[in-house]
């Protein structure tokens, strides 16, 4: 099955009004998950919607949506507990064209095996883009459910494993970079039902 | 980012190509170490191995930084990854070194406070 996810920036342009609108009409569609994007999102866009790409395919974007950063994803593994709510999280980033498949296949295993040490990501998921949308030929998405903000931005983001090992594939000052520093971080609540 | 946070060493482990030690340390203190400071990092050591500078074998250059915590690592990367002039100097230094390592690294009496976020 093939997920999708969009980070979808509003027209500076459009007013609130036409904003509650866009909104509705987006909700109206159904196909997912559809949420504003939280504080402390980087490139994550105002709206995050996320579901399943055949879900997805058929639904329009109402003229409030200026773009769009976005990716139609394979899912390489996945693990946890998707059911409930609290935050979802998804990062879209772009590994270089050149980066040896060594190189990715290692940084794919270290991603995936967070979990592991950091116990505040419940539900997680990296995927391979097959379609990428946006300002980057998006490579990968890696998607992840917390209790709550705290467990992304405290556990998360400071755990050794994290800053200490895995960043180094995002680091240019590394001698094992392989992604663009161009990232999209974008998180927001999840409204209800498991995550598909 | 807490000043009492335990200290996170980076690491920086270059080789220098034969001969190129004296114009990779120069260009690393002339280039590299003002701008890392103003990110954040103390320099705590410069090490040459051996002690002497080879004129056609290789050296290696050791140089040992710390930030304040996660906290001080990351800001330290916020700033440097919106610099381009950071990945022009590692870029344009590799005509000088044969390879090199960057290790993030702790003493081992604060591995479990870095280790002990709440869940």
């Amino acid at each position: 099955m093939l997920r999708q996810i969009e980070l979808m920036h509003w027209s500076p342009q459009s007013g609130e009004s036409e904003r509650q609108r866009a909104v509705a009409a987006l909700r109206a569609q159904g196909a997912g998950l559809l949420q504003p994007t939280l504080p402390g999102s980087y490139n994550g866009g105002d709206l995050l919607r996320r579901g399943t790409a055949d879900a997805l395919s058929g639904t329009s974007r109402p003229g409030e949506i200026a773009g769009i950063d976005g990716a139609v994803y394979e899912e390489i593994d996945s693990g946890g507990d998707w059911r409930g709510g609290g935050i979802y999280r998804g990062l879209l980033l772009s590994v270089h064209a050149t980066a040896p498949a060594a190189a990715i296949a290692r940084f794919e295993r270290e991603t995936l095996a967070m979990p592991r040490y950091i116990q505040a990501i419940r539900g997680w998921r990296l995927g391979r883009v097959r379609q990428a949308q946006g300002s980057r030929a998006w490579t990968h998405v890696w998607e992840q459910r917390y209790e709550n903000v705290e467990g992304l931005l405290g556990p998360y983001m400071l755990h050794p494993y994290h800053w200490a090992h895995v960043d180094r594939w995002f680091d240019p000052e590394s001698q094992d970079w392989i992604v663009d520093p161009q990232l999209c971080h974008s998180f927001c609540r999840i409204d209800g039902d498991t995550l598909i | 980012m807490s000043a009492d946070a335990p200290r996170v060493y980076v690491i920086d482990r270059i080789l220098a190509k034969p001969g190129q030690a004296a114009a990779l340390a120069r260009a690393y203190r002339e280039r590299y170490v003002a701008a890392a400071q103003a990110r954040g990092m103390r320099l705590e050591l410069s090490l040459l191995s051996p002690p002497l500078m080879l004129e056609e074998q290789a050296n290696t250059l050791l140089y040992v930084w710390s930030v304040a915590g996660a906290g001080g690592y990351w800001a330290m990367c916020f700033q440097g990854r919106q610099d381009p002039a950071l990945q022009d100097w590692w870029r344009e230094a590799a005509a000088l070194i044969e390879s090199r390592e960057r290790l993030v690294s702790s003493d081992l009496a604060d591995v479990a406070t870095l280790g002990a976020m709440p869940c």
